[in-house]
Parts: C-alpha cells; sequence; structure tokens
C-alpha cells in the first residue's frame, strides 16, 4: 500500500505541476528546485523499489502486482488521456480495466478517497498582482481545471465498473459490513459502478444497438445482474456519491444516487429487444466442417439462451412486484 | 419464396415508395440558434404536388445523460399548417400538433449516431407511447431509416406527416442524404410524432418536450 501511496502522491505531484503550467510564474529557481525534488523523489522511490527487490520472493510478488497496478495509474492521470470523455471516456476504460484486474480493494478504496480529496480541495496556485491580490482564474484555466477534474472522476468510475464480482462482494465484507474507516467510500464506489454498468457497458453500448446474437444477450444479462445485485442490496439507499470541487460555471458538485426504480425499464428493454432483434433460426451455428460439432456448439448457445432468458425473467418478475412506486 | 413473404413484399411495397432526392422543407430562418443550429420561423413543404406553408411552433434541444455528462444529439423544430390549433400543454400539444393538416419535425443532429442506433432509441420512444412497432407502418419507416444509414452531424431527419382525404394520413420521410420514402397508415402524426411530443421515453427526452413546450 506504501508503494501504492507514492505512486499517487508523485503521478499528484505531477498533475498539479501541469496544472500549475497555465499559470507561468518566470522563476527559474522555483522551477529548478521543483525539478530537485521530483529527482529526489524518484531517488527515493527507486529505493524503495530496489528494497524490495532483494527483501525474497514475497516482496516480488508485491512488486510485479504494484507495476500492474502502477502503469494504469499512471495513464488514469494522464490529462492526455481526458480529450475523449464524452459520450464514454473511451481513452480511459483500457487502463480503467487493467487497474481493476489489478487492484486490490482495500488499494481502491484509498484511491478513490485520495483522488476524491484531490477533486475537492486541490487547485493550482493563484498569480498574484504586484500588490500580491490573487488573480482569478482565466476562463481557459477554468476550463482546463474542471476537465482535469472531471477526468479524475471518470477514471475512478471506470476502474469501478470494470470489477469483478468477487471484489464487489469483498469490498462489501470489507468496508461495509465491517465498518471501516473507507465505509462511506465504499457505498460510493457501489454507485459508480452501477452508473457505469447501466450507462456505458449497457445503454451505450450494448442496449443501444438491437440484441441480435446470444453473445449480446448474455452479457446484457451479467451486467443487468451486476445492477440487480446492487440494487437489491439492503442498504441500496445508502448507495450514492457527491464529487464536489468543480469550479464555475460548472455545477460545484456531481452527485448520484442509486434509484432502484430504474431496474423494471432495464429489464423491459433487455426483453424487447430480444423479442424484435434475436432470432434462433438466423445464428450461424456452422462454426466447423464437422456436423457433429456444430451440432454441440448449437446445444452450448442453447443452453447460454435459455439461462440468460430464465435469468432475465427471474429479474422481471422480482422487479415487477418490488419496484417501489 | 413463401406466401408470407410474397405477401410481406407487397405490404412494404404499397407502403414504401421512395419518391425524391431532394429537401422536402423550404425554411425561412428566424435569426435565432439552438447548439448552433439556424432555427427557422416559417417552411414549405410540397405534398400532393401542392406547396403548403408551414409555421414553426416550437423547437428545443434533445440531450443524452451519459455518466456525469449530458451529450448532445440533435435539436428539434416542429411545423405546422395551422398554428392556432396548437396547445402547448404537457397533456395537449400531442393531439393539438396532429390536428393541423400537415405537420412537421425536423430533427438536426449534434454528433453522428449509427443508423440502428437511432431506430433503438426511436423504438424506445414508441414504445413509452403505446404505440405497436410490429405494425406495417412503423416497420417500414424503421427499414427506411436503416437503409438511409447513421445520422451525420448537421444533417437532418425530416418527419412530414399529410392528411389524406379518405381518413389516411401520409408520412413522408427524408433521411440524411435527402431521400424521401412515403409511408401510408391512421393516425400517423399521433403515434410517431409521440416520440417527441408525447410521453418522454428518458429524461432527454423529457428535457426536450419541456423545451417544446415554451
Amino acid at each position: 500500500m506504501k508503494f501504492l501511496v507514492i505512486v499517487i502522491a508523485l503521478f499528484s505531484i505531477v498533475a498539479c505541476d501541469k496544472v500549475n503550467n497555465l499559470i507561468e510564474v518566470p522563476n527559474k529557481m522555483d522551477d529548478l528546485n521543483k525539478k530537485m525534488d521530483k529527482m529526489t523523489t524518484g531517488m527515493d522511490t527507486t529505493n524503495n523499489n530496489m528494497d524490495k527487490m532483494v527483501s525474497g520472493m514475497d516482496s516480488t510478488v508485491v512488486g510485479i502486482n504494484d507495476q500492474r497496478v502502477f502503469l494504469p495509474v499512471k495513464e488514469l492521470m494522464d490529462e492526455a488521456n481526458y480529450e475523449k470523455l464524452s459520450p464514454i471516456p473511451s481513452q480511459l476504460m483500457p487502463f480503467g480495466k487493467k487497474l481493476a484486474e489489478a487492484i486490490t480493494v482495500n488499494d481502491l478504496a484509498e484511491l478513490v478517497y485520495l483522488w476524491q480529496k484531490e477533486i475537492r480541495e486541490v487547485n493550482p496556485t493563484k498569480q498574484m498582482d504586484k500588490e500580491g491580490n490573487e488573480i482569478a482564474y482565466t476562463d481557459a484555466e477554468v476550463n482546463r481545471i474542471n476537465k482535469i477534474k472531471l477526468g479524475r472522476t471518470l477514471a475512478i468510475q471506470t476502474v469501478c465498473g470494470f470489477l469483478s464480482d468477487e471484489k464487489v462482494n469483498e469490498l462489501i465484507v470489507t468496508h461495509i459490513k465491517n465498518h471501516s474507516r473507507y465505509e462511506d467510500t465504499a457505498y460510493e464506489i457501489l454507485m459508480f459502478r452501477a452508473q457505469f454498468v447501466r450507462d456505458i457497458l449497457l445503454k451505450e453500448s450494448l442496449l443501444s444497438q438491437p440484441l441480435s446474437t446470444v453473445g449480446k444477450i448474455h452479457q446484457a444479462v451479467v451486467y443487468a445482474q451486476q445492477l440487480d445485485f446492487i440494487a437489491r442490496l439492503p442498504f441500496s439507499e445508502k448507495v450514492a456519491y457527491r464529487v464536489s470541487g468543480f469550479l464555475a460555471p460548472y455545477p460545484n458538485a456531481i452527485e448520484e444516487k442509486l434509484d432502484p426504480k430504474m431496474m423494471l425499464p432495464l429489464l423491459k428493454k433487455i426483453q424487447l429487444s430480444v423479442q424484435q432483434d434475436f432470432k434462433m433460426e438466423q445464428q450461424n451455428f456452422k462454426v466447423s466442417s464437422s456436423p457433429e460439432e456444430n451440432a454441440q456448439n448449437q446445444a452450448v448457445q442453447n443452453d447460454i439462451y435459455n439461462k440468460a432468458i430464465e435469468q432475465l425473467n427471474v429479474g422481471l418478475q422480482y422487479w415487477e412486484a418490488n419496484t417501489p412506486k | 419464396m413463401s406466401l408470407n413473404t410474397i405477401v410481406k413484399s407487397i405490404v412494404s411495397l404499397t407502403l414504401v415508395a421512395s419518391v425524391s432526392f431532394a429537401d422536402i422543407l423550404t425554411k425561412e430562418l428566424s435569426g435565432k440558434e439552438n447548439s448552433g443550429v439556424k432555427l427557422s420561423k416559417a417552411a414549405s413543404v410540397k405534398v400532393d404536388q401542392y406547396n403548403v406553408n408551414l409555421t414553426q411552433v416550437a423547437s428545443g434541444l434533445r440531450t443524452k445523460k451519459v455518466l456525469v455528462a449530458n451529450v448532445k444529439v440533435y435539436t428539434a423544430e416542429v411545423f405546422v399548417s395551422e398554428p392556432q390549433t396548437v396547445v402547448k400543454t404537457d397533456a395537449d400539444l400531442l393531439a393539438s400538433v396532429a390536428k393541423s393538416k400537415t405537420a412537421v419535425v425536423q430533427l438536426t443532429f449534434l454528433r453522428d449516431v449509427e443508423a440502428d442506433k437511432v431506430q433503438v432509441s426511436f423504438r424506445d420512444a414508441l414504445v413509452a407511447n403505446n404505440v405497436d412497432i410490429n405494425s406495417a407502418e412503423v416497420k417500414s419507416l424503421f427499414a427506411a431509416m436503416v437503409s438511409g444509414g447513421e445520422a451525420k452531424t448537421g444533417k437532418t431527419l425530416t418527419f412530414v406527416t399529410n392528411k389524406n382525404s379518405d381518413g389516411t394520413e401520409t408520412l413522408y420521410f427524408e433521411d440524411n442524404s435527402g431521400k424521401v420514402s412515403t409511408v401510408v397508415g391512421k393516425d400517423l402524426t399521433k403515434n410517431i410524432f409521440s416520440m417527441w411530443l408525447g410521453i418522454p421515453a428518458d429524461d432527454g427526452l423529457k428535457s426536450l418536450k419541456a423545451d417544446l413546450l415554451k
């Protein structure tokens, strides 16, 4: 974890510098000092890594794991990847997925907490006039600061969205059931995840086009079940996030609260698309020259389809009966 | 070819016919803009060999919330031949526009949207308004939309409805390449225009309808 904190601190420094570069401070000594600071920090990091390398097999494993965390964190914090945030944060998604696979639940909770704190509280130092009064940010500076804050928010969202079900369960046990110091962050992680799965993986991807193959139907139901899981949690009313710290004219805060009422229309939309767009007889089961293999392939696909439809119907029945009025 | 296929083909040929490749709507600009789109105050459309004069009665912006951003999708403008009949209340907007002999909804896209995405989105809007999406008219319209390809930034999709003397209505759909297809059926204004003027299928359409009611 210490390594992760160092990584985050390092990149926060770099990111802050990037923002600070907006405001030209013609002080070469300051620049030099900053460079020296970076070099010293870099040396410390190298020494830490060296220490880890020589401290046995466990540390090596930790080192590999850290590297898997380090690289996607670096990319998720890189402003260059914030150029295409809308309608989907396409440049962040590959790194969000990598980080979701590599990061531990404890590290994720700390990372999300730290990034939110940074978004909320950290702004570049304002320039001063001759009398020592702060000069307000220009429109261009405000836009850039907000873009970085928005990019960081969406970076959090992609990681949470791509977490495995196992990690979500672990998050709930570790931080919510055990009432850890990051309990509130865990509710936020669940909301970030729910929104990402609903808006990006379902609405903007699978459900924006016809569910015309077994694979699309299966995946849509898998995502719907991930949402269903969160919506049915006994503490679902606490699942929400609030990210504040944006500068005017942006709204100061972005907020989202889980609404279990989303489930029924979502499941009905999947059902409608299956009814309208999927034809089993139009599926391609001729995947090899062997008729037996093709028959087997068809049987497997039929099974996947039937299970998905069964799970969809279970969800529909539940939310038909339990959707809040 | 099965009998069913032949019947379907005949029905399809009767309902949809490509009639032209020109701008169906001639617009008179108002000097106002919405999200960079120049809005009109009036327009004329050629139906049944006659030019029909239309008045723009409403305009608005269709957005879609994705994660934290409201993404701009298109601006919509509504034109009618009898503007005095339009009632700008939530409950009456659709029915009052449907009273006009000729009515138009024109969408000017602010981003590229793939054809099947447009179709799925329109289908959701029709379902929200209890319109039969398996009717021959809707299927014909969707077929024309898909064949028209993706909605391109700056291009328009135009829906013109005109009442016929036999009680039916003709829907002229112009895709973004200027190709016009026609569909004949009953209550087409009420059914097809419900996508924008009826029960909103999502928050973005709700916001659009609020704009249209202003």
